[in-house]
């Protein structure tokens, strides 16, 4: 839907999170996200809404074959790259009047075993 | 005599080492597949190296350390304990102060969960011009310059190569990696990939031989670089380990056999239909740093792929060998 620019995202919603493969569902994976969002890693970078996906991919998914490693995916408006959940930290309204071709896509492989 | 005695004080030593509980093998390596119809398998010859368990030593607090590695990496501030919300938690970390409302910080920490060190710059590495739409990233490094700064650290984390794990043929194991963003080009309108970020993970050596299995970077040290080359975050998760105890060595027909049997376990949902074993060799999982973890045990990794449903997929499945 995002190659041909019929993903369901306005100008309403920031950041839409997937997986762009399949994933695994580690134990902790419903710890490991809230807890990035709130603050809980002593890194900063985990705790934005990218990085906080990011960070749960990273540290869940298993780390095996560069072929076949799993993928999360983040599609966005380029101003909000930077947003917190609320109360965690700022966030950016989407500009308006974007079009679909200026979203972002950012993707977090497991790394390799 | 001599032999009775010997006896008595193996079976004592190894009452101590307990077998990973139900938690602990599904983090360490998934859950339980089921039964295995049809197992070719291609793989070569098992390596004949002892199968050890180890415990993990508690680690210990030294604040000279923090401090020293701290100033190292340009971090300024008194070592606190750090808030005991944090995953990592109980441990120190020293968190340089920001002047501004920016939720960012510089910060290096140390866990007494796991001995694990974290070092975490205060900058962003999304890079972006929002009105004319293109990164504005530069000098993100190259594999061998993300390397040779990488091993630059190992001191700071009283590290030396030997620590690291090398391949059978003595090269040193590493990866590098990046994260990227994409876009679509408005001059061209194609689709274009920026690297905000490189990674590269180095793994610890096992002493006794056999490869460390990283769940989320344990028994890792990986090190991102950003925009113009400048280190972004550093997590080393060496934990301490010495020798208690011993598995039994598997040869092939006994591998098959547990797989037949669905013993193993994987961190994906194989059908378990056609499955094609490729590569079979030991590892040793280590969990993330927010994780304590008491002992390394040894597990045969067999990995190849499985063919159902019209599709072939990888899959990778876990066996712990009987106690010793």
């Amino acid at each position: 839907m995002k190659n041909l620019d019929h993903l369901a995202i306005t100008e309403d919603l920031h950041i839409m999170q997937a997986y762009a493969s399949e994933m695994s569902v580690h134990p902790d994976f419903s710890k490991h996200w809230p807890t990035a969002l709130h603050g809980g890693t002593g890194v900063a970078a985990n705790h934005t809404v990218l990085g906080a996906w990011r960070y749960v991919c990273d540290r869940t998914q298993p780390k095996e074959s560069g072929t076949s490693a799993n993928i999360s995916r983040s599609v966005y408006w380029p101003e909000c790259a930077g947003d917190f959940i609320y109360g965690y930290g700022p966030q950016t309204d989407p500009f308006p009047d974007r079009v679909q071709g200026e979203l972002l896509e950012d993707d977090q492989i497991a790394p390799p075993q | 005599m001599v032999g009775v005695a010997v006896r008595l004080i193996t079976c004592g030593h190894a009452a101590l080492v307990p077998r990973p509980g139900k938690d602990d093998l599904r983090r360490l390596v998934g859950d339980q597949i089921g039964d295995v119809k049809v197992l070719n398998w291609a793989a070569g010859d098992l390596e004949a190296t002892n199968l050890v368990i180890y415990k993990i030593e508690a680690p210990k607090y030294n604040r000279e350390q923090l401090l020293t590695l701290a100033k190292n990496l340009g971090v300024t501030g008194e070592p606190e304990r750090m808030p005991s919300s944090f995953s990592s938690a109980p441990g120190y970390w020293i968190k340089e102060a920001n002047p501004t409302n920016r939720p960012w910080f510089k910060a290096v920490s140390f866990s007494e969960k796991s001995g694990s060190y974290v070092f975490a710059g205060d900058e962003d590495d999304h890079r972006w011009d929002l009105k004319n739409h293109r990164p504005l990233v530069r000098g993100v490094p190259t594999a061998d310059e993300a390397l040779a700064k990488t091993l630059q650290l190992l001191p700071m984390f009283n590290l030396t190569t030997n620590d690291l794990e090398h391949t059978a043929k003595g090269k040193l194991r590493w990866r590098y990696t990046t994260d990227g963003t994409t876009y679509t080009d408005k001059t061209d309108g194609k689709k274009k990939r920026f690297i905000r970020r490189s990674n590269v993970m180095l793994w610890q050596r096992m002493p006794g031989g056999g490869s460390t299995f990283s769940i989320g970077g344990g028994g890792m040290l990986e090190a991102s670089y950003i925009s113009d080359g400048k280190l972004a975050q550093v997590e080393c998760v060496f934990r301490k380990l010495r020798p208690v105890g011993t598995a039994k060595l598997m040869n092939r027909n006994q591998i098959i056999q547990a797989l037949k049997r669905g013993d193993a376990r994987s961190f994906q949902m194989p059908s378990c239909q056609n499955l094609t074993i490729t590569n079979c060799s030991l590892v040793y999982p280590q969990l993330s740093g927010d994780h304590k973890q008491s002992f390394v045990w040894p597990f045969y990794a067999a990995s190849g792929f499985e063919i159902g449903d019209g599709e072939t997929n990888y899959v990778a499945f876990y066996l712990l060998p009987p106690s010793d």
